[in-house]
């Protein structure tokens, strides 16, 4: 009956699903903790009408449900440190494929390794992301919104101290990675359609 | 990478994120 046969307007209209499929918005928010990445990606994700992945979010949902992951993951953000790149990987994986219409990915990657094994992965999955943005805020006001957030012990001014110098330690590297040379990402921040820029 | 002012309002961030974002996008489409 040829009623699979693609008609020409079927098939210049499937010629621009899978244009605007490669058009999908893919970022990526970078920042120290109490930059304002939730806050930022939300509204970027409501703007855009793309999905807000948070890694911190996912972490602390299996942390609450008590997960094999989450179990893990506890000691690790009750002392304020970096939950391990494989762990978080893994995690992220599902919704990253799962975001049809493109994402927003905030609190990843965090460390130079995350950077270099999910490039890889992403990659492979057709999933690479088009822009990182950093938001750059002063240490001082970073230590005033993470101790105003409240969250009872964990965020004594020690732990604020802590967690700062872990994103300072590991993530400012990342930074000057994805930033050598010319400016473009030598990694999974490198855009596939748009360029790279350097700004102050 | 991009780097935006974070220490402003949110509105104020927000706003600048997406005009860096429209120029990039407009870049690549006369590129």
């Amino acid at each position: 009956m040829g009623v699979d046969k693609e008609s020409p307007q079927q098939r210049e209209s499937g010629q621009v699903a899978r244009r605007e499929q490669s058009d999908q918005m893919r970022l990526l928010l970078i920042g120290a903790p109490g930059a304002g990445k939730g806050t930022q990606a939300a509204r970027l994700a409501a703007r855009f009408g793309i999905v807000h992945i948070s890694s911190g979010d996912l972490l602390r949902r299996h942390v609450r449900d008590r997960t094999s992951l989450g179990q893990r993951v506890k000691s690790y953000v009750d002392q304020g440190d970096l939950v391990p790149d494989a762990v978080v990987m893994d995690m992220l994986r599902k919704p990253v494929l799962a975001a049809a219409n493109g994402y927003v990915l905030d609190g990843f990657p965090r460390t130079v390794e995350q950077a270099k094994a999910s490039y890889s992965v992403v990659r492979a999955l057709g999933a690479e992301v088009q822009a990182a943005i950093h938001l750059d805020v002063p240490r001082e006001e970073l230590v005033r919104r993470l101790l105003a957030r409240g969250r009872g012990s964990d965020d004594t001014e020690a732990v604020v101290e802590h967690r700062l110098r872990v994103y300072l330690d590991n993530t400012v590297p990342l930074r000057s990675t994805t930033q050598a040379g010319n400016g473009c990402s030598p990694s999974m921040v490198a855009a596939r359609r748009m360029p790279c820029t350097r700004t102050s | 990478m991009f780097t935006v002012d974070g220490g402003g309002p949110a509105d104020a961030v927000h706003e600048d994120i997406v005009t860096r974002i429209q120029k990039l996008a407009s870049f690549s489409a006369s590129s």
